[in-house]
This record gives C-alpha cells, sequence and structure tokens, in this order.
C-alpha cells in the first residue's frame, strides 16, 4: 500500500515533466507583436526618416546659418557642438534603431511573400539612410552593424559606406524593376504614406540617392564623374509631383511637422543676416526675391531682419518693435499661445526629403563643372521655379499670391538671377541651391558648403565665426562633421570612436573624406 | 499542467480518506511547567518523534497532540532541556522541564515553511517577533526590520504615509535585475510588486510617484514570527525567487481552548522635524539684479529694494501638518482540538504630514486549523485587504521642489486667484512651478488596490516515516492608478491637464507538493524530502490616458478631449515549474549535513537554455557536544560551526528573448522594434555563494555571539545593457559580468542583568557589506539605471574597475566607486594628471568633465542595529538604535538650490572667490601649471553657480545615529486582572519612532530613495531630490484580551 503511493507520486511528478514543455510555452508578448508586416512597419519609418533630417537641422540650420540662436554665445553658432549631449546624434539614431533593424523585417517578410516592391523600398530606405548619416557623421559601423551578440563595434570608413549605398541602391532598383510575385500598387500603397504605391517613383527616388553620392565626391578629381550624376539626376525626380513629400496629420506634437508652431521647436532661433541678405537684394542686388515674405517672416515694424552668429537678438525683448520674429509670423512667441506659420512652419506641412529642384541645381552644378553652361543654366532656371512653385503652394490668400506672382515676374527678369549661361557663376548655383534648400536642406547645405569649404566666393556675404567668436576647442577650425550620437557611442563606443580621434575636443573639425581630394 | 493539479489535489484526497480508515492514533494532553519555579511554559514545542507532528503549548503551558500508540514526545523549549517522554497508558502527561543553559532548542522557520531547529542548522538564520513589529508601530512592517536583522538593509523612500520601501539581503546580487527577497507567507511565496510606471500610456521611470509595495499588505498584528533567511544557502530551495535571500512570515495561528477576543489600538501623531532651509535674503533675478520674472534667486538683496515688504513667510511649517494615524485590530480565536480558527481585523487610518497625503487600510485575516482524522490535518487561511493611498507628487515637479523655490516673500498658502486661477508668481509660462498647496490640493495622484490571498496546506501523515505535505494559494490582487493633473500645474500645462489611469490585475498561484520520509540509524538520524512546485504569475494593466481637460477640476477620463485619449494593454506573465529535494543528516545531535538540490524550469528563457540546476550543501557542527567539552560548560555554554554553499541561478524578464514591436504614434501609425534587444541565446544567472558562521553562548547563554562571514559571486548576469546603437537597439539583452559580494555579520546578545524583577537584554545586530565589480557585460564602463538619473548629471551606477583605462584621453578620472556597484557616477572636474582642477582662463571657473565617472560609493562601512530591552516587574521598555558609518549621499536639494540661489551656502556671494585649480592654459600638464587667480564675485555672475560639478554635491561618509523605535510599555499584573472578570489581559504603551538623527549630513535625511520601491536592479538609495524625510511619530496606545 505505502509502496503504491509512494510510487504514485514519483509517477505524478513524471507527468508534470512531460506536460512541462507546453505549459513553459508562454513567452510570446500577447500585448506587443514581436514580428510585423511591410505595411505597418513602412509608416513610421518614413516618418523617422523626417525625425532625423529634422532634429539634427536645427544644429546643422546653424552650422549654416539658416538660422541662428536669439541668445548670445551659442555653441552651435560658435561651429562647437552640445557636450555630453544627444543633440546633433538623430541621424544616427534613426539609421541604427528606428529605421534599422525594422528594414530586415521588411526584406524577411517581403522574401516570403515575394513582395518585391517592398523589398526595394526598404533598401532604398536604408540606402538613403547610410548616405544620410555619413554626410553628418563620417565613420559609421558598417560591416559589423547589427550583428547578432555583439556589443563593441568598429568603425568603417566614409569611402566604404559610400560604396554601400550603391551597391544597396542597385540592389533596390532591381528590386523595385521587378513585376512578379505580390508586387502591386495597392499592396505597397497600403504602407507607402509617400508614393502611394507608384514604385517608378521610389525608382526615381533611387537615383536621386545616387545622384547625391555621385555629386558629393565633386573635389575628388579622380573618381568624381560629372556625366554620371547628370545620368542619375535625370533618372530621377521630373518635377514637384515626384518630391519625397513626408505626411503629417498633426493632430500631436508626434505627427506634426517638426518646424511647425505645435512642435514649436524653433523658438529659440531667428532666422540669419545672411539668409534674410540674400533674399531682400543687398546680396543679390536687383529685385527683392518673393521668397522674403513667402518664407519669412518681419518684426513688428515690418522690416525684415536676422541675426549675426554669436550675438543673437539684443532686441530680444517682448515688446520691442525691432525684435526678430520667430518663424511662426508673430514677434513675441509663447509656448501656450497659438501661432501659425507659413511655408514649411506649419503643422501640416509634408517635409520634402529630397526634391526635384534640388536635383536641378545638383545637375547644374555638374554641368558647370563638366564645362556644359547651356544645360547648367538650365537646370538653374527650373531649380529656380520648382522651388518657386512649391513655395507658392503654401499661398492660399488670393491677394497674396497674386503679390507673390508679380514679385516672382520681376524678380527672375533681374539682375538677381543669372540671365545667360555667360554671366552664370558656381556661386551663382550653389546660392540658389542654398535658398532652395532652406529648412529641409539643410543637410545637403551643409554638404555643399563643406565641400566648399565655407568659402567666400561660393556663399557671398556669408559671416562665419573666427577668433573668439569660434568654439574655443575647436582649434581655429570650423565644423566638418557632427559627432556620433554621444550615449550610443561615446559612452558605449569610446575605444572604437577613439582610433578615430573622436575622443578629440576638436573632432567635430575634422574633415571627412568625401570633401577631400 | 492544471489537469496535473487537479490530478494532485484529487490523489491527497483520496490518501486523505483512505488512511483515516487505518487510524490507530490517540489524543494526548497535559501541561508543561518549569521544574525551578513552576511556572507554567507557553510556547513549548510538543513533537512526536520521528514525525513532522506536533504543536505548542498554549498560555497555559497546556497541549493536546494526536499521537499514535507507543510513540515519544519531544518537547523542547528554548533554554530548557529538551525531554522524551514516551507515551504510556495515560493519555495525560504533565512534565516540568529543567532548565538546561547549555543547549539551545529554538526552532525556525525555514524554506518552504518547515520548522528545523535552529541548531540542526548550517547557515545563518535570524527570527524576528511579530510583537516587536508590531510594537514599532510602523504601516509598513518592513520598516520595523531595519536594525533588528544583521545582514538587512532597509530604505523607505520617503516620510509619506503609505511610501514604499526596500530590503536588500547581503548587498545587491544582480546589477539590472530585482534585489528584493522572496516574501513568504504561511509557506507560500506572494507578491511584493510595486507598480512600474513602465505601464503606463506615459511610460513614467518611477520617480515623480510613488505606490505601496504590496508586501506592506501584511498586517503586523497577524505575524507570529518573521524569519530572515540571508543567503542563497538558506534559501536554495525557493529556488531563483529566493536568489536574494528570503522573508518568512509565518501568521498567528489560534490555539485550542478557551476564546479569546482581543483588541489592539493605536493613536499616533507624526511631525516633520528636519527639513532643507533656503536663504531668505537675496530675491529673484540674474546676476545681482532683481527680476520678478526670472525663476532663480540670483537677484538684489529684497531688503535694500523693499520687496515684499521685508516680510518673510515660513512656508514650510505653513505647509506641513501635523499627522495622525489610527490603528485599530480586533481579533478572536478559539476552537477545540479538532478545529481552531482565528479572525483578526484591522482598520489603519494615516493621515500623513503632507496635506492630501493618506493611506486607509482594513486588513481582514481568517485562518482556520484542522485536524481532520488523526493523520490528515488541513490550514485554511484567507486574507483580504483593502488599501486606499493618496500620494503627494515627489521628485523635480513634487511639492518639496515647489516649496523650496517658491518665493519666500510671497505667502504659499495663497495659491489662488480671486477667480479661483492659480496664483503665479511670473508670467503666464510653464516655468513657474507648482506652489506646493495647489500642487497637492490640485493635483491628485491615488492608488486603491483590492487584494485577496488564499492559502490552503495539507498534512498527512499516512505513517510514523513518511508525511506528504501540499500547499496551494493564489494572491490575486488589483489596483486602480490615478494621476489627475490639472491644466494650470506645472507638469499639466502643456498638455492642457491631463489623466493617467491604470488598472492593474494580478494573479500568482503557487503549488508545491511534497513528500518527506525519516529514518533512524542508530546515532545518525536521516530524512529526505522530494518535492515539486509549480508557480504562474500573471500581471495585466490597462492603462489609459487623456489630455486637454475640459473642466480643470473633474478628476475623470471622461473629462478628457476623445482625440488625445491613448491606451495601452499590458500582460506579464511568468511560469515556473520545480522539482526539488532535500537530505538531512543528523549525526548524535552534533553533526547536522543538508544537501538540497533544486531544477528550475523557467518560461522566460530560449527552450534550450530554460533548465538549470542548482545544489546547496550546509554542515553544523556543534562542537561544544564533543566530550572534551563538558567541563567548559560553565563558561562556554554552547558552540557551533557552520559552512554552507549554495549555487543559485535566475531567470530573465518575461518576453524579452525576443525584440518587440511597439504601436507608433507618427503619420499613418504601424510599428517599430522597441528599445530592447532580444537575445535567443540568452542563459540564466548564475550565482555561487559561501558562508561560513560560529555561534558562541557564554555564561549560561547571558552572552551571545554569533558571525557570518558570507562572500556571493554572481556572474553571467542577465542584463539590459545600454550599448552603442550599432546593436539595433538602445538596450541589448546579454549575458555577462561579474559581481562580488562579501560581507561580516555579527549579532550579540547579552543579558547583563536577570533577576526576577529586573532583566536587561541587550541585542546588536552588526553588519559590513562590501561589493566589487569585477566586470560589467560587454565590458561596459558603467551599468546604470534611467530611473535613478533623475536630477542634474548624477546616476545610480555599476561601476567597472579600472576606469582610466577606458579614457585614452583623459589624464586623470575620479574614482570614489570605481569598481562598486553602489556606485554614483555623474560629471566631475576636468583635472589635470596631478589631479588639480583645472579652470577656464576666459571664465575663471572651473571646467566640468561631461564623462559619467564614479564620483561616489553609497555603500556604507557598516550599520548597527543596537536594541536594549528593560523589563522592570510589570514595566518594559525597549529602545532600538540604528547606527551607520560611511557611505555618500548625493544631495540633490542642496545642488538644487545652490543652482538657483537659494543655498544657504549661496549667502556669501557679494565676497570675491577664487576657485582653487588651474588655468587650462596648454600648461596645465606641465611640471608648473598656472595656478588660477582669477577672482569671481558670485553676486554679479550667476554663471557662477552651475561651474559647480555633481562632483560637489555628493556628501561623503556620512554617519548617522537614528532612534529608530522607543516602546514603553505597561502590562496591567495578574494580581491587578483577578480581582474582575472581563479583561484577562491588558496592557497600555508609548512608543516613538523616528525620535531623533544626529548625522553629518547636511541635507533633512541621507535615508531616502529617489524612486520608488519598483525600480529594479541596485536602485536609488542615496538619493535625496524632492523627497520627504521620515517624519516624527509618538503613539500611545493599549490592548487587551476577553
Amino acid at each position: 500500500m505505502k509502496k503504491t503511493q509512494f510510487i504514485s507520486l514519483v509517477a505524478l511528478l513524471g507527468v508534470g515533466l512531460t506536460s512541462c514543455e507546453k505549459y513553459l510555452d508562454v513567452n510570446f508578448d500577447p500585448s506587443f507583436p514581436q514580428v510585423s508586416q511591410g505595411f505597418a512597419l513602412l509608416p513610421p519609418m518614413i516618418g523617422q526618416m523626417s525625425r532625423a533630417e529634422t532634429f539634427d537641422g536645427r544644429f546643422t540650420g546653424q552650422y549654416t546659418q539658416y538660422w541662428l540662436s536669439s541668445a548670445a554665445g551659442n555653441v552651435w553658432d560658435r561651429h562647437g557642438y552640445a557636450a555630453g549631449s544627444d543633440n546633433g546624434g538623430e541621424m544616427w539614431r534613426s539609421h541604427y534603431w528606428t529605421i534599422g533593424k525594422n528594414v530586415d523585417l521588411i526584406i524577411e517578410d517581403a522574401m516570403a511573400k515575394q513582395q518585391w516592391d517592398y523589398m526595394g523600398v526598404a533598401k532604398a530606405i536604408r540606402a538613403w539612410g547610410w548616405q544620410s548619416t555619413t554626410d553628418a557623421n563620417g565613420e559609421m559601423i558598417l560591416k559589423q552593424a547589427w550583428e547578432p551578440n555583439r556589443y563593441v563595434f568598429d568603425y568603417d570608413s566614409q569611402e566604404d559606406v559610400y560604396k554601400e549605398v550603391v551597391r544597396l541602391s542597385n540592389e533596390a532598383l532591381a528590386d523595385l524593376a521587378k513585376t512578379d510575385g505580390a508586387v502591386s500598387a495597392a499592396s505597397l500603397g497600403r504602407g507607402d504614406i509617400v508614393y502611394k504605391g507608384d514604385r517608378t517613383k521610389w525608382i526615381k527616388f533611387v537615383n536621386a540617392i545616387l545622384a547625391r553620392n555621385a555629386n558629393h565626391i565633386s573635389n575628388k578629381k579622380g573618381s568624381y564623374n560629372p556625366d554620371a550624376v547628370i545620368k542619375f539626376v535625370d533618372a530621377s525626380f521630373s518635377s514637384n509631383a515626384d518630391n519625397f513629400d513626408i505626411p503629417h496629420d498633426a493632430t500631436s506634437t508626434t505627427d506634426a511637422n517638426f518646424w511647425g508652431p505645435l512642435r514649436n521647436n524653433m523658438n529659440a532661433f531667428r532666422q540669419s543676416n545672411y539668409l534674410v541678405n540674400l533674399l531682400n537684394g543687398t546680396t543679390f542686388p536687383g529685385a527683392i526675391d518673393p521668397r522674403l515674405a513667402g518664407m519669412l517672416t518681419a518684426s513688428d515694424d515690418k522690416v525684415f531682419r536676422g541675426v549675426n552668429v554669436n550675438v543673437g537678438d539684443p532686441n530680444n525683448v517682448a515688446g520691442r518693435p525691432n525684435r526678430v520674429a520667430n518663424f511662426w509670423g508673430q514677434s513675441q512667441p509663447t509656448a501656450t499661445t497659438p501661432a501659425t506659420g507659413k511655408s514649411i512652419f506649419d503643422n501640416k506641412t509634408p517635409h520634402p526629403l529630397i526634391t526635384y529642384w534640388e536635383m536641378q541645381f545638383v545637375k547644374a552644378e555638374a554641368a558647370f563643372i563638366k564645362g556644359d553652361k547651356a544645360m547648367a543654366l538650365d537646370a538653374y532656371n527650373k531649380g529656380i521655379n520648382a522651388h518657386l512653385d512649391w513655395v507658392a503652394s503654401f499661398i492660399t490668400d488670393a491677394t497674396a499670391r497674386t503679390a507673390f506672382n508679380t514679385e516672382r515676374t520681376a524678380y527672375l527678369k533681374s539682375s538677381a538671377v543669372a540671365q545667360t549661361s555667360a554671366v552664370l557663376t558656381l556661386s551663382d548655383i550653389m546660392t540658389q541651391k542654398y535658398i532652395s534648400m532652406f529648412v529641409h536642406g539643410h543637410m545637403e547645405s551643409w554638404v555643399d558648403m563643406r565641400r566648399y569649404k565655407y568659402s567666400s566666393d561660393v556663399y557671398k556675404g556669408l559671416t562665419l565665426p573666427t577668433g573668439t567668436t569660434l568654439f574655443p576647442d575647436n582649434n581655429g577650425k570650423l565644423a566638418y562633421r557632427l559627432r556620433p550620437r554621444f550615449n550610443s557611442e561615446y559612452v558605449w563606443n569610446r575605444a572604437a570612436l577613439d582610433k578615430l580621434g573622436g575622443l578629440n575636443a576638436d573632432f567635430h573639425t575634422k574633415e571627412m573624406w568625401f570633401m577631400q581630394p | 499542467m492544471k489537469q496535473l493539479l487537479h490530478r494532485s489535489m484529487t490523489l491527497l484526497v483520496c490518501w486523505g480518506l483512505s488512511f483515516s480508515l487505518f487510524a490507530q492514533d490517540r489524543v494526548i494532553s497535559g501541561k508543561v511547567t518549569g521544574s525551578t519555579d513552576n511556572s507554567v511554559l507557553p510556547g513549548v514545542s510538543v513533537v512526536v518523534k520521528g514525525t513532522a507532528r506536533g504543536t505548542t503549548t498554549d498560555n497555559n503551558g497546556e497541549f493536546k497532540v494526536t499521537a499514535p500508540n507507543n510513540a515519544t514526545l519531544i518537547f523542547s523549549y528554548i533554554g530548557y532541556l529538551r525531554q522524551e517522554v514516551k507515551i504510556g497508558s495515560s493519555n495525560v502527561i504533565n512534565i516540568s522541564l529543567d532548565n538546561d543553559e547549555n543547549t539551545l532548542n529554538e526552532v525556525v522557520v525555514t524554506a518552504l515553511g518547515v520548522k528545523q531547529e535552529k541548531r540542526a542548522l548550517g547557515f545563518a538564520v535570524q527570527e524576528v517577533k511579530g510583537q516587536d513589529l508590531l510594537d514599532s508601530q510602523r504601516d509598513n512592517f518592513m520598516m520595523g526590520l531595519q536594525g533588528r536583522v544583521a545582514g538587512l538593509q532597509m530604505t523607505p523612500t520617503s516620510g509619506t504615509a503609505g511610501g514604499s520601501a526596500v530590503i536588500q539581503l547581503r548587498g545587491a546580487g544582480s546589477i539590472g535585475n530585482s534585489n528584493q527577497p522572496l516574501y513568504v507567507v504561511d509557506g507560500l511565496p506572494i507578491s511584493n510588486s510595486t507598480f512600474g510606471q513602465g505601464a503606463l500610456v506615459t511610460d513614467r521611470p518611477n520617480r515623480d510617484m510613488d505606490y505601496q509595495n504590496r508586501a506592506a499588505d501584511i498586517n503586523p498584528n497577524d505575524i507570529e514570527t518573521v524569519t530572515v533567511l540571508k543567503g542563497p544557502e538558506a534559501a536554495a530551495l525557493y529556488g531563483i525567487e529566493a536568489a536574494n535571500g528570503a522573508i518568512v512570515i509565518t501568521t498567528k495561528k489560534a490555539k485550542a481552548g478557551r476564546s479569546t477576543i482581543s483588541y489592539n489600538g493605536s493613536l499616533s501623531t507624526r511631525d516633520m522635524y528636519r527639513f532643507p532651509e533656503g536663504q531668505t535674503q537675496y530675491g529673484r533675478g540674474f546676476n545681482g539684479v532683481f527680476n520678478p520674472n526670472n525663476f532663480s534667486y540670483f537677484g538684489a538683496d529684497i531688503n535694500q529694494i523693499g520687496e515684499g515688504g521685508g516680510k518673510v513667510y515660513n512656508n514650510i511649517d505653513n505647509f506641513f501638518q501635523q499627522g495622525v494615524r489610527q490603528s485599530h485590530n480586533i481579533s478572536m480565536e478559539g476552537g477545540s482540538e479538532r478545529a481552531t480558527y482565528r479572525l483578526s481585523t484591522t482598520y489603519v487610518s494615516d493621515k500623513g504630514v503632507v496635506p492630501t497625503n493618506k493611506m486607509d487600510q482594513i486588513n481582514i485575516r481568517l485562518t482556520g486549523v484542522a485536524q481532520l482524522t488523526p493523520k490528515l490535518r488541513t490550514t485554511t487561511s484567507f486574507n483580504y485587504v483593502g488599501t486606499n493611498n493618496d500620494q503627494p507628487l515627489r521628485g523635480a515637479q513634487g511639492f518639496l521642489i515647489g516649496i523650496l523655490a517658491y518665493p519666500f516673500y510671497l505667502d504659499a498658502q495663497n495659491y489662488l486667484t480671486a477667480d479661483g486661477r492659480r496664483f503665479r508668481t511670473f508670467g503666464e509660462d510653464a516655468n513657474d512651478l507648482d506652489n506646493p498647496f495647489f500642487n497637492v490640493y490640485k493635483n491628485i495622484n491615488g492608488n486603491r488596490t483590492n487584494r485577496t490571498v488564499g492559502n490552503v496546506q495539507l498534512e498527512y501523515n499516512p505513517t510514523n516515516w513518511l508525511s506528504v505535505a501540499s500547499i496551494l494559494g493564489a494572491d490575486i490582487f488589483s489596483t486602480r492608478y490615478n494621476r489627475f493633473q490639472h491644466p494650470e500645474s506645472n507638469a499639466g500645462i502643456t498638455a492642457k491637464g491631463f489623466v493617467d489611469n491604470a488598472t492593474e490585475n494580478s494573479q500568482l498561484l503557487n503549488a508545491n507538493l511534497r513528500a518527506t520520509a525519516k529514518k533512524d540509524f542508530g546515532k545518525l538520524r536521516t530524512s529526505l524530502m522530494v518535492g515539486s512546485t509549480v508557480d504562474d504569475r500573471r500581471y495585466e494593466t490597462a492603462a489609459i490616458y487623456g489630455q486637454q481637460l475640459y473642466l480643470p477640476d473633474f478628476n475623470s477620463i471622461n473629462n478628457t478631449l476623445p482625440t488625445t485619449q491613448r491606451n495601452k494593454a499590458t500582460l506579464v506573465q511568468r511560469r515556473l515549474v520545480s522539482i526539488l529535494g532535500q537530505l538531512n543528516l543528523n549525526y548524535g545531535d552534533m553533526l547536522y549535513l543538508s544537501v538540497t538540490g533544486r531544477n528550475d524550469w523557467s518560461s522566460t528563457l530560449p527552450v534550450q537554455n530554460n533548465s538549470f540546476f542548482y545544489p546547496s550543501a550546509s554542515l553544523g557542527f556543534i562542537f561544544t557536544e564533543l566530550p572534551s567539552f563538558e567541563k567548559q560548560q560553565q563558561f562556554l555554554s554552547y558552540g557551533k560551526l557552520r559552512f554552507a554553499y549554495a549555487e543559485v541561478g535566475n531567470d530573465a524578464t518575461p518576453y524579452r528573448t525576443r525584440p518587440r514591436l511597439v504601436p507608433q504614434t507618427t503619420t499613418g501609425g504601424g510599428f517599430l522594434y522597441d528599445f530592447y534587444g532580444g537575445n535567443d541565446n540568452l542563459r540564466p544567472e548564475r550565482g555561487q555563494s559561501f558562508e561560513t558562521g560560529v555561534e558562541l553562548r557564554f555564561f549560561k547563554n547571558r552572552i551571545g555571539l554569533d558571525l557570518t562571514y558570507f562572500n556571493k559571486r554572481n556572474f553571467d548576469q542577465i542584463t539590459t545593457q545600454r550599448l552603442s546603437y550599432g546593436t539595433g537597439f538602445i538596450f541589448g539583452l546579454l549575458n555577462g559580468g561579474e559581481i562580488k559580494n562579501s560581507g561580516l555579520e555579527a549579532q550579540l546578545n547579552i543579558t547583563p542583568v536577570k533577576m526576577k524583577d529586573f532583566q536587561w537584554d541587550m541585542n546588536l545586530n552588526f553588519t559590513k557589506l562590501q561589493n566589487e565589480v569585477i566586470s560589467l557585460p560587454g565590458n561596459v564602463t558603467e551599468y546604470y539605471n534611467s530611473d535613478t538619473w533623475l536630477y542634474g548629471n548624477i546616476r545610480a551606477s555599476a561601476m567597472a574597475p579600472n576606469q582610466i583605462s577606458f579614457y585614452p584621453n583623459l589624464s586623470y578620472v575620479t574614482t570614489r566607486g570605481e569598481g562598486k556597484t553602489t556606485a554614483l557616477a555623474g560629471y566631475s572636474y576636468l583635472r589635470n594628471k596631478r589631479g588639480d582642477i583645472l579652470v577656464s582662463p576666459s571664465t575663471g571657473l572651473p571646467i566640468s568633465n561631461p564623462v559619467f565617472l564614479p564620483i561616489g560609493d553609497r555603500n556604507p562601512d557598516f550599520m548597527i542595529g543596537f536594541q536594549n530591552s528593560f523589563r522592570y516587574k510589570d514595566w518594559s521598555l525597549s529602545v532600538l538604535l540604528d547606527i551607520r558609518k560611511g557611505g555618500d549621499v548625493f544631495n540633490g536639494n542642496e545642488m538644487y538650490m545652490f543652482r538657483n540661489g537659494l543655498s544657504t551656502r549661496v549667502l556669501d556671494r557679494a565676497n570675491p572667490y577664487v576657485f582653487q585649480g588651474v588655468l587650462r592654459d596648454g600648461r596645465e600638464e606641465s611640471d608648473a601649471p598656472t595656478v588660477n587667480t582669477i577672482q569671481v564675485t558670485p553676486q554679479f555672475r550667476s554663471d557662477f553657480y552651475g561651474a559647480f560639478a555633481e562632483e560637489s554635491f555628493v556628501e561623503r561618509d556620512i554617519n548617522w545615529i537614528r532612534l529608530r523605535d522607543v516602546t514603553l510599555r505597561y502590562t496591567f499584573p495578574q494580581s491587578l486582572l483577578s480581582k474582575q472578570k472581563a479583561f484577562r489581559s491588558g496592557s497600555i504603551f508609548l512608543s516613538a519612532n523616528e525620535l531623533f538623527l544626529l548625522t553629518n549630513y547636511t541635507g533633512a535625511d541621507p535615508d531616502v530613495n529617489g524612486t520608488s520601491a519598483g525600480t529594479l536592479g541596485i536602485g536609488a538609495r542615496g538619493f535625496d531630490y524632492g523627497t520627504l524625510a521620515l517624519p516624527r511619530t509618538m503613539t500611545v496606545g493599549l490592548n487587551f484580551s476577553f
């Protein structure tokens, strides 16, 4: 009797063990998915592309002097950086994390479902990430990126990253060209909040990335090929309808345009005098650029003003009529009073990641370097007009629109714009590009400025910080790179960073590979 | 598995029925007295020899026990000779026990609720009587444990009513997981969770609100004893949950016989008596210029400019109120030999020193014990706890920082304007902190818990050598969390007010079954236990958030704009299945060996790694049993050596092996990967622990000494470590790192005086803990808990050793706390290789080093709990001192006040100041650096105050002597009580908590916690920022029974 009982007890334990496996199989999160599908991943990834550029844009906007701080002595104004901060590391964050491995998740899902369009789009996004992030941060973790069970990462050269952009773009183009399998505009359209499933536009987008990639190495006499740049541009956007516009629902701060008043990111910044002077006839005598009123805001006394490097706005006091306005159409911003913005400064304005007019200016520059002045002038004109069209599209008030168009006609005919290929200069092209890239294209503008080493021959009227107005750690040099994200690399990957000189106080002044001959 | 449970239960019941037929037991009763004075001895252990069956004598020294024919009863009681009596023909056995101060036969509760003679143990355990905890008059019994147990470190979160507390035993073994011990009530694990704010829609960091930890639901009125199993050696059988030790609680059970009704009541008042005080001379402004719209107090001397009419308000005194706590407990117990019951109901109402802070609790506990058959006994308990807790906001947006920052020349009581809106000290701006009154009256932060704990135990003794026991339990609770942020409050202004709610439903089910067989081989007595446990925990949280309130004062989610409402559902489930076994050998009551083994299967680990086994072994050697010691017994009455070794394992947080995707609110919605990377090859955490100790009793137990040394090594730790984003995530999940904890625990018990009418007992608990980081996971420099990064750039971190090797470009790094798990990491000053602080030649101010380096170590040198108890006739007095030597504290309140011009340390701002250091002029690393001589007059240079790095606000080597508890009690003597019939016993008492604190700390109270008990890892002990100090409590109370 006793024996039987003991045996049954042991048997009981045995039963427990065999059914154990199933009982313990509860390690799947029922509240949050651990796999997903392309159409559910794509919209937030596209959102992150915008976030990446805009967050860092606050600071590259200062390096490029689209705007400067309203307060004196700002470190970014002075081509410095904020120590111990993640500011300037948003591209890094998006490329590796918020876009990061989500790309692989799409590819995995697309592979299983033969959705080559999703696969191509995912690769295109990653190619864009490599290109934009390396242009901001230089050397990157390339070969070891996203490797499982790896805790420290070596850096690869920018040259390698540039090659990876080309490789990945070509793969993306091949995928996007496929029409077999489960490829369909309706399917891609479920997740594609930019092109609504139109693969041909994605192909143009990839060519735009390749155009940037080929154009950024213009200083490299050996490998720079203007014809290749022109070829890529021609395969890219053919009008503003092809622009990569990331939409904003603007129901809350998380889905609203970064530059709009709802997010309130721009309260501490004021338009620069350099920019105001480009538009108000000072730098380009002849006519006032219609974009002055179309994009910028005047002080209460109706005068358009800007601020200079390191000084801020000495009149930044409530009630002063000469206080430099902020970007939302009022001169006395507060966090709680509602404000409206014009052009890109409105809550719902889509973020144009890469545009037709940018491509045209890229073509103009390449053609100019190549020596084809006629082609350069044509592209230059197309670029200016496309941007003017875009600015005009935000003017809803009929009177204001008429005024804009009148100014536009006068401006285009004036000496402010190069009228013939004979008078067209590189400075004309680059400066018009700079104007047209205002706000959304700060990173591309910064690439341009760095390629020309902030030359005042190209960027006429640009006053740079020098001497005591330059950040003290710079050792007299200007900023040529953003540091990799602080809480990623400066804290957790220091050894690799040290090999690049990344721990040096003046690392941000180290010139990048792409700009070197 | 559920089927398995059903089956096992059915089987158990069947056994019970079948064996009852074979019962041949008798009920033996009797009375036990002491041989010297014939006094009745309550609490004497009466055990049927060779079985686990037994009882203890009641208050009248009487007992009843069921025993088979020819059985032998063993009577044992601390301080008396153990006696064995063979049952004869009579069913009544009256015996008297002889004093024997040479032996110790104390019985303690060990793992799985098993009672063992303390002398048989090869590891350190310590027991605290429920009465001591009750006398300490704390709502949260955990707070009463500080100082009463060596190796135990308790940290309260704050001095609010219903605040949480954290206990760590023998330091923190895990840098990223929980370090809390397991809480076990009557053999069953219960939850001690503290709500983690990660489940809120707003995903908060456990520092702006506090919630009670669930172990605080245990009513001190119901606690018979608390046994502290300090290390894995003692708790090995509990498995992974007890890697950090266990707090084993045994509740009171009724004694058979006459029914008793008892009342236990107390009334307390609480007062704030320690507070950081600010300066009252300089007003708001900057660079010495008065500006009422400037937040910081770097303006002019207000007496000179006449601001506020020269009036200074004592906003602090006006704000705090007297807290009042009342507690009433009624318990009824009674029953017969066959069945007893005990019903205990308690009502506690605690109104804190901060207005609106309160904690109300109703606690009902019913325990029934039934001897169903002579061989089958059941114990069933049911506990309901209802708690209602309103806590003020703490931390950066809390009332405390608000009160510090409020202009002293304004009366903070006027917090509303004439039209009922918030009175602002400047502009319509979010920068103006909440007026503390507005903060507590207009914002709401409450939680309401309903909890039910049920526990069914069956003990079945089919033969005298085999016993089978099973426990089934459920701990089910539901808590509703509510935060209401007024639209005009600082934290609510951008959202236009918000409601942040969550409802948590938790369910812990646990079942265990074990069989114990005993057999004696001459002088060798053996017992073997095998068992199995199943544990299922499920925490389900539904959270909702909404903003833009329609009505500014109406606290409901329905009062928020529907388009702003957001939901979040979180479900966490963990299942664990184990088998375990234990073999005990006892040779001649002199040498005790115990070997245990346990294998766990956890649902949280990848299938291929989810099974892990860990053994333990302990040896106790009572060397005074050796014949050669017989003559020494007048001096050395008792001596024991202990050795124990245990391995432990630990599993992971559920669902982490694969990364999860979280919903996005960008345009178009969708999902993206969360912060946390996965790891499909994750292994269980491992640890090895060794302890050795000696117990000595001298002069017939008048002096007792218990010394323990332990050494724990935890490796392969599972951490969510911040890494390079090259991983694809912010946090990687990895195994790695190695942490060592070692320490010395000593208990010294001395009875200097022992007379009939007067006795003086001294009880000293000494704890010295040391920790060492051998390496961190991923070989990083620092592991930090982001919850603790609560103000400025300083946080609680585990720091790798040899920090300088990580920083090739620095010639000098601060090293205090280097290689410690209890480090403070933060900004320091940039220094040259000689350690001189570098000063900027352009500003004359020091340059801070924005790298998180070790700048402090919170680990104290040692801690002492010193209790003195005096008994004179019917009076007793107990005094508990809590002493701590060393350990650094971050005085965040002072940093806040300093950086905002409020600290009294910055009153000398008109005096020119030369910062001691060398100029960073290019010669700083040379042999002759330029000594700084640049004079700064702080009054006109407000940037001066920001130049002091966090390093300067770490107060080093903080000591304290704190009078934790004093209780004076008068027990009505029997001579008085016998004159009436109504009351059988009674006493009245006076007690006080936190009567004084002597410390070299300049802030209010160094013993607070910057985060709630919900924070994992080492926690934010020693972070004093925005947290209330412990108030002083005075209590009167009485209890009587009839």
